[in-house]
């Protein structure tokens, strides 16, 4: 289906109609004509389903273990009764990731039911089957004026990083990436997605690119922040190699990581504004001090999920610190921000616009003084709550029209040449 | 701008990868012999002013990778020496005065560099 086609069935309401709607933000892409003008790409929606609509993807083993065919209906509930989110949100931890909860890593459950209490997902985009998803997906694009999708993995991978099964992180990359070929590829025009493959299982990451990665609407590979072995390992090198060779983006996106150092906190607002970019700087940083840039010079990568106001921070860190220890790392031969400037991009959500937009312009000049305004991608995170619609950015008013213009899409396609 | 010549020492005077200094109004001048030749930078850091040139001159780290990208090993090599800032350890390339870091970028970090001459065994630099 087209998306004009689909808009004409009318499968659905319109976006306005339901309830938590988005009637402001079409009503602005509308007055705007942002459709028409900016050519939107959008890099980072969720799919934001239970394991148990991946279901018969997996592999018969996990039956009855990571999936549960009363899942979404149990879900459901819990949306719709809030008293007892508490009770839910731990059997779905349970269902999810026993093996976490039996190594007494109960923190990941908690995490998961902070998640929820928070109101993670917006209900228009949760309480539906995978098709109608899609659907809503591809009308929702129009009617806030992105012409391209992104449809990242969301639950079947989140997390997947911290569960000692190796097996299911491959079978779980394999099910989506199948999920995908099955119910979406060639089916809509302008939904995409990337490819998720088990990092720790690099063998199958490997055939899994060579199987999927002709799929034309498949842009990036896909890495979670989650890993606890950061970037710049040896163990990644297999998989940065097929992507050397096949010219193959990377995007890490930020993840929920609650071993170790963020293991204390038990609540989502700490987990957001810190551990995500603490994740994407940790792999940021092995790759520009383990000289990935140098060993497998095509590579580039987008880091998305964390916002912006941690690159500042972070170039400035390496900046100086590798200047002082070259010695550590004689693999860089220029300073980290340059790297960055040319290799790196960074999506926009969450951006950190309150209390006031104003807040957000210190971090544009920087990017903008830096020459860095080509590696900024749009990405709203729909459907989860802290998303931000198009005028997240095209309402800055200390942006230029054409500034405007490279990060809501012309960025993203330089990123991703295979989906111009 | 108007060039000076000043001496520095008389050639059989300089000892290999040991620098003498030659102190001006204002200016510190270091001059280095290697592999007969001569190389003079300004003794003042472009990180934060440190004496750049009296700290310790390092031979230079280099790698090996193997045909997976790999690092198969690091080590130091006498091919290539670095100026070493006491301050914050910055390494300058012996050769051209660029921070190592920088070698490769469009932003480099670099000493003053100075021509020198060598007249009827005298060592000249040109500032």
């Amino acid at each position: 289906l087209t998306v004009s086609e689909t808009v004409k069935q009318r499968p659905f309401p319109k976006y306005r109609r339901i309830p938590g709607g988005l009637d402001h933000a079409v009503k602005y892409a509308e007055s705007n004509d942002l459709y028409e003008k900016y050519s939107i790409i959008d890099l980072d929606v969720h799919e934001g389903q239970p394991f148990s609509c991946f279901a018969e993807y997996l592999p018969e083993k996990w039956k009855g273990k990571v999936n549960n065919q009363d899942l979404l209906k149990r879900e459901n509930e819990y949306i719709r009764n809030l008293d007892s989110r508490g009770t839910i949100a731990k059997s779905y931890a349970e269902l999810n990731f026993p093996q976490t909860l039996k190594e007494g890593k109960f923190t990941n459950a908690k995490m998961w039911a902070y998640r929820q209490q928070s109101g993670h997902q917006r209900p228009e985009a949760w309480l539906v089957s995978v098709d109608e998803m899609i659907n809503i997906y591809v009308q929702r694009m129009k009617d806030m004026g992105i012409k391209k999708t992104f449809v990242l993995p969301g639950s079947i991978v989140f997390s997947i990083s911290q569960d000692s099964r190796v097996d299911l992180e491959v079978d779980s990359c394999n099910a989506f990436t199948n999920f995908y070929l099955d119910k979406v590829a060639g089916k809509y025009e302008d939904i995409y997605t990337v490819l998720p493959v088990p990092v720790r299982s690099p063998d199958e990451a490997i055939r899994l690119v060579d199987r999927a990665w002709s799929e034309k609407s498949i842009g990036a590979l896909y890495l979670l922040g989650s890993y606890d072995v950061q970037a710049g390992d040896q163990s990644y090198y297999p998989i940065y190699e097929a992507c050397e060779e096949k010219r193959i983006p990377i995007i890490f996106h930020a993840d929920f990581d609650i071993s170790g150092y963020f293991e204390s906190f038990d609540n989502y607002a700490a987990i957001s504004s810190l551990c995500f970019p603490m994740q994407l700087a940790k792999h940021l940083t092995g790759l520009i001090t383990e000289g990935i840039f140098e060993r497998f010079p095509h590579l580039t990568f987008a880091f998305i999920e964390a916002g912006l106001s941690w690159v500042p921070w972070l170039i400035s860190r390496l900046d100086f610190s590798l200047l002082e220890r070259r010695r550590d790392s004689p693999w860089a031969t220029k300073l980290p921000s340059e790297y960055m400037a040319e290799k790196c991009y960074f999506g926009t959500q969450p951006l950190e616009n309150a209390p006031s937009v104003r807040g957000v312009k210190w971090m544009f000049d920087f990017f903008r003084e830096r020459g860095m305004m080509n590696k900024i991608v749009y990405s709203s995170d729909y459907p989860h709550p802290d998303w931000d619609p198009p005028q997240a950015i095209h309402g800055l008013s200390f942006l230029s029209d054409q500034e405007k213009r490279m990060i809501l899409g012309e960025n993203a396609r330089n990123f991703m040449p295979k989906i111009r | 701008l108007e060039l000076t010549i000043h001496s520095v020492a008389p050639l059989e005077q300089f000892e290999e990868l040991k620098p003498k200094f030659l102190a001006l109004d204002g200016l510190e001048v270091a001059v280095y012999k290697w592999k007969n030749r001569f190389y003079a930078y300004s003794n003042n850091c472009p990180h934060e002013a440190g004496p750049a040139c009296e700290g310790i001159l390092q031979p230079d780290t280099s790698y090996e990778l193997d045909e997976g990208k790999k690092t198969v090993r690091k080590y130091t090599t006498t091919e290539r020496y670095n100026i070493v800032c006491p301050w914050h350890a910055i390494d300058y390339d012996l050769e051209t005065g660029i921070a190592r870091l920088t070698m490769g970028g469009k932003q480099k970090l670099a000493l003053r560099k100075f021509d020198v001459l060598v007249e009827n065994g005298n060592v000249l630099v040109k500032i």
